[in-house]
């Protein structure tokens, strides 16, 4: 009984004074813990379950679900909604739509406690509706924590579910429908068009547009994301560093990794060095992840991260392609493509590595030129190095192949004689790493 | 421009070097990117020092040069 009351006169009092601060609000209607924790109490493989980013975040997240299974009774009772009601005086919004708010979100909270997701999915997409009529600066955290809370309800629904399908006889995607939610969050701070930039609601968009980004990635449509990205960086908006810096941080992973995918290396680069190096220390699962995609850019631009960095983030994957490649040894390069190939294909970057292979042969045929000495090089000493590494079949043709592709992409500075061999400029045959 | 020269068609007909040993299963792991958490700092870019870009020497006395200077030798002195 007091139970009720305490947590009804909490609620409230967050309510009322959301004008001075929303991350009360936001933590008080958080479903996150709760859902993470079922999540993974339906969830079987180990791999697939929620992790938490410390001990002691695994902590406050048991105790607030026993703190919301302790108030089932009570959040079940008729005169929940009425009691808040009375409770509920907030000066400067809708008193109507934030009681709704939250009567959708009680609503959401018992679906999930009684196991039936989707229900839950439907009344907290209403809860976002609610909140959208009122949603004005500061209540940003409170958009942010609902995006985040149907992204993970989305993912619920999806696991718990086999076979839903729509009219068309499609499977429902609960994540798909949960980025139709989150758009119109984002139609919402996109459409103030005060050009007083810190008041405007677009200061909210980098929140929302990054749980976006985590579901277009998981239901591979990149396009999508672009979008997004084009929008908010566009004239208009706030700049990307007046955004909270631990958003920015998540959505310079996302955007780096877009770059990257799109053929963009040195702008994936910056967006991946940013996010890592103002990754916190303590999220060393996030700085991996950041890893796994900066460090193939970083060797694009021949930068080569040292040993213990990889050794640090258990990236080991890395560490014998990284000196295959600062060495010229292909044989090794070719290698270590092939062990680890269902890694780097899994996550994305199989292509993105095997294009250094131009920059490992460059490196091969500069120590072949060092050995050799001298500015005219017969083409059977690049024959004899290929063969070494490669198999023995390599011929004139594909080394000469092989130098031509180096010269026409200006890896090196020269031309093929057939009378002579490869002839190379005096002073500068092999230039300076990374090309301009 | 010609295609890279590793797309020759001929070989297949020769023997592949022995592929090496494939890793037992290896577990990949969700790369969800994970919230975090409200209080939270920045990172102190500690691992900024730990990329080297200096590695593009004309010094070859490691192993793998030595090896290949080796090879390039023998080879040369039995024409």
């Amino acid at each position: 009984m007091s139970e009720f009351y305490s947590y009804i006169n909490s609620l409230s009092q967050s309510i009322n004074n959301v004008e001075r601060s929303d991350v009360e609000f936001a933590n008080n209607i958080s479903l996150t813990e709760l859902l993470t924790f079922t999540i993974n109490k339906i969830v079987s493989d180990p791999k697939k379950k929620r992790s938490y980013s410390s001990k002691q975040q695994e902590i406050a997240f048991s105790h607030k679900v026993q703190s919301i299974t302790k108030l089932e009774n009570s959040l079940r009772r008729p005169d929940v909604l009425s009691t808040l009601k009375q409770k509920i005086v907030s000066r400067s919004y809708d008193n109507q739509s934030l009681v709704d708010l939250v009567n959708y979100r009680i609503k959401a909270l018992v679906c999930i406690l009684d196991n039936n997701y989707i229900e839950a999915f439907k009344n907290l997409s209403e809860a976002i509706q609610s909140f959208l009529s009122i949603f004005e600066l500061p209540l940003q955290h409170v958009m942010w924590k609902l995006c985040l809370d149907l992204r993970l309800l989305g993912e619920l629904c999806n696991i718990s579910t086999s076979g839903d399908v729509n009219l068309d006889g499609k499977k429902v995607d609960y994540l798909e429908e949960a980025t139709r939610v989150m758009n119109r969050c984002f139609q919402t701070t996109i459409a103030d068009r005060t050009t007083v930039l810190p008041e405007s609601k677009r200061n909210a968009t980098m929140g929302v547009i990054n749980q976006m980004f985590k579901i277009y990635w998981k239901i591979n449509n990149l396009k999508l994301a672009k979008n997004l990205i084009s929008t908010i960086e566009s004239a208009g908006f706030p700049s990307l560093e007046s955004y909270p810096i631990l958003q920015l941080i998540t959505y310079r992973f996302f955007s780096g990794r877009l770059a990257a995918f799109n053929g963009n290396f040195k702008k994936a680069q910056q967006d991946l060095l940013f996010a890592f190096n103002k990754c916190p220390m303590n999220s060393v699962k996030n700085k991996r992840s950041i890893l796994i995609y900066l460090v193939p850019m970083q060797l694009h631009q021949c930068k080569f991260p040292k040993k213990s960095l990889l050794e640090k983030y258990n990236l080991y994957q890395f560490t014998d392609i990284v000196e295959a490649v600062k060495s010229g040894n292909v044989k090794i390069f070719n290698n270590c493509l092939n062990t680890h190939q269902n890694f780097f294909i899994a996550k994305g970057i199989y292509l993105i590595l095997e294009k250094l292979k131009i920059i490992v042969y460059r490196n091969l045929f500069k120590k072949v030129h060092i050995i050799q000495q001298g500015f005219r090089i017969p083409i059977s000493s690049f024959v004899i190095a290929l063969k070494w590494m490669e198999n023995d079949s390599v011929d004139i043709e594909e080394t000469e192949c092989i130098l031509a592709n180096l010269i026409y992409n200006g890896y090196l500075k020269g031309y093929i004689s057939h009378k002579v061999g490869l002839v190379v400029h005096p002073t500068n045959s092999f230039p300076k790493l990374p090309l301009e | 421009m010609a295609s890279k020269g590793t797309d020759k068609t001929d070989k297949k007909a020769t023997t592949p070097l022995p592929n090496p040993v494939k890793e037992e299963i290896e577990v990949i792991e969700d790369d969800e990117f994970e919230e975090f958490e409200d209080n939270m700092v920045e990172g102190e870019e500690i691992d900024k020092n730990q990329w080297e870009d200096d590695w593009d020497t004309e010094q070859i006395d490691d192993d793998f040069s030595k090896q290949l200077r080796a090879e390039i030798e023998s080879h040369s002195a039995m024409k």
